[in-house]
């Protein structure tokens, strides 16, 4: 697997602060890594640190190979980067920005950077606006502004800090329905907070809990893979038939339920249909009365991780 | 999604000053027009402001005219230059635009040597431009000066070294004035680098602001410190200044060169600073 983004015992402490403490991990090329985390965890300090605006306190982080502090323009000249508060220059025309950022990436005729920025505003939808201000943009216009001028000189990275925050529905659509645009053509980092969002474009995510990475991985280890199912049993005696459910290999966790029922994870979701039953019946002091598969969102995942974080 | 994709390459050469060209528009659009023409509208209305009671009055002298102009001239510049270029580093810092640009492949010394280059030219025009137009009006005020009341005589007659007061006045040869004027913008270019330099290292605005009008203060009254004035420093090029505004023979050279050694310095910091500093 190349990997695109790549941190070892990443530290960065602001006086008292200690906003990273040691983050390792990794982001394969060519995925769409969701970077999730609540306030205050450490994604924009990271962020930060790729892009080279901000120096680590400890550890080093490198993108597509290359480390950051000798060879900062050329892994620069290969990144598309959108942070959390934009700010480009408010009295120049949409275009002019466009035009500006793909020049500092790009070499060509005239006309062919015009072209650039042509299909990059309509890319964005933001053709009928080429000749606004950038300080007369909506919160919704600017962030496809940012988007825009980020994906502009071709990156084969795109790193993009929070791109839905602040954005109506329709706005979160469109940047989704952009990035899912992006995937084919390059890798893609983004941190959010809708974790709906990430479920949707995302194959890889990072979680990060004050400082420290909690988990990372493909997202259908989180979410294709596991599969929790409540039982509601009756009569007999039920914590026995789950001692027995629970020796199975492909059960990872069985909980009780305030409501009576009990939760059980289980690592294949095929496995588990398939078995689940079965076992269940063959105590034959219980009786099944219902059995259903509860689907686990990444919030569902996000939050135990958090939780787990926390307890640790 | 990209139309003429084969017709444009990725750029590939670094070097520390890989952005300038283009950092530099953007900084001269900061600049020309509007900058530029409100400085040199400012400068015109300080020569008119002098000129129009002067000639009210028929003080007919040059001296006053020359002197007065000039400390206001250039006490209105290097309030102006520091006005203009507080906000220019700290400024983009504060509002996310630093980090933006320096997240693109652009080297961190450029964005300072932009805006400085940019400060430098705009400077250039809003010394030059009213300099030059108020030349003839002083030339004309020369004459008046000599053949309507005789100062020359009268100062020869009471044995007073003329120009000690600044009464009468030689008119400077265009020579001496253009030095003059390149002396001045040599002295506002070391404010501006002293303000980069300020922009990059100091965290808050009015305490940029603050320093480089004392520092630009401090400048101006250090032409008058004996030890000072004759030094080559930006002290000595306001005190040149103002002795060639009382017809006196001014060294030039060593002032000048001092001070562009020293905004030199001022700049090369502001980049060493500006390349560690932490754009969050």
């Amino acid at each position: 697997m190349n990997v695109a983004v790549e941190t070892r015992g990443l530290r960065k402490r602001f006086r008292r602060v200690e906003a990273l403490r040691g983050a390792d991990f990794e982001v394969p090329e060519g995925s769409v890594c969701g970077f999730l985390g609540p306030n205050g965890a450490g994604k924009s300090t990271t962020m930060e640190i790729l892009m080279g605006l901000i120096r680590p306190s400890g550890g080093w982080a490198s993108i597509f190979g290359s480390d950051l502090g000798s060879d900062g323009l050329d892994v620069r000249s290969r990144i598309g980067y959108l942070p959390q508060d934009a700010s480009f220059f408010p009295r120049a025309r949409v275009s002019d920005v466009l035009r500006f950022v793909a020049r500092r990436y790009l070499t060509g005729t005239r006309s062919a950077i015009e072209n650039r920025v042509d299909d990059t505003l309509e890319l964005v939808g933001l053709e009928a606006l080429a000749d606004r201000k950038v300080k007369a943009l909506s919160g919704g216009e600017r962030q496809r502004l940012g988007i825009g001028q980020a994906v502009i000189g071709g990156p084969d990275l795109l790193i993009l800090d929070e791109p839905s925050v602040g954005l109506d529905p329709e706005g979160r659509r469109q940047v989704l329905d952009l990035l899912e645009r992006f995937r084919q053509e390059m890798t893609i980092f983004y941190s959010s907070h809708v974790l709906d969002d990430v479920e949707r474009v995302a194959d890889h995510i990072v979680v990060i809990d004050r400082g420290v990475i909690v988990e990372q991985g493909p997202m259908e280890l989180y979410l294709g893979g596991r599969v929790t199912h409540r039982v509601s049993l009756d009569g007999g005696d039920a914590r026995a038939a789950m001692a027995r459910i629970e020796r199975e290999s492909w059960v990872s966790s069985i909980r009780p339920m305030r409501t009576g029922e009990w939760e059980i994870e289980s690592t294949d979701r095929q496995v588990a249909e398939r078995n689940l039953l079965r076992v269940l019946a063959s105590a034959d002091t219980v009786r099944v009365v219902s059995l259903r598969p509860m689907q686990r969102s990444l919030e569902d995942v996000y939050v135990d991780l958090i939780e787990t974080a926390d307890d640790d | 999604m990209m139309t003429e994709a084969a017709a444009l390459d990725r750029i590939t050469r670094a070097g520390p000053f890989r952005g300038f060209p283009g950092l530099l528009g953007v900084e001269l659009r900061v600049w020309f027009p509007w900058r530029v023409l409100f400085l040199i509208v400012a400068g015109l209305s300080v020569f008119a402001l002098i000129y129009v009671p002067w000639r009210g009055f028929e003080v007919n002298q040059l001296g006053p005219l020359m002197i007065w102009f000039l400390t206001f001239w250039i006490m209105m510049l290097l309030v102006s230059t520091v006005a203009l270029t507080e906000g220019a580093v700290l400024g983009e810092i504060e509002r996310g635009t630093a980090s933006w640009l320096v997240a693109m492949p652009i080297a961190r010394p450029a964005v300072i040597l932009a805006k400085f280059a940019a400060a430098a030219m705009g400077l250039a025009v809003t010394v030059f431009v009213p300099g030059a137009a108020a030349y003839p009006v002083l030339a004309d005020a020369s004459e008046r000066g000599i053949t309507d009341f005789s100062v020359q005589e009268v100062f020869e007659l009471a044995e007073i070294p003329i120009g000690q007061w600044g009464a009468y006045t030689r008119l400077p040869s265009w020579g001496t004035y253009v030095a003059m004027l390149l002396s001045l913008w040599a002295l506002l270019v070391f404010v501006a680098a002293l303000m980069m330099f300020l922009g990059s290292v100091v965290r808050s605005r009015t305490a940029v602001f603050g320093l480089g009008l004392g520092a630009a203060g401090i400048v101006f009254a250090s032409a008058f410190i004996p030890g000072l004035a004759s030094s080559a420093t930006p002290a000595g090029i306001a005190r040149a200044v103002i002795d060639i505004a009382q017809g006196k023979e001014a060294a030039l050279m060593a002032p000048v060169m001092g001070t562009l050694l020293a905004s030199g310095a001022a700049l090369v910091l502001a980049m060493w600073s500006f390349n560690r500093r932490e754009l969050t």
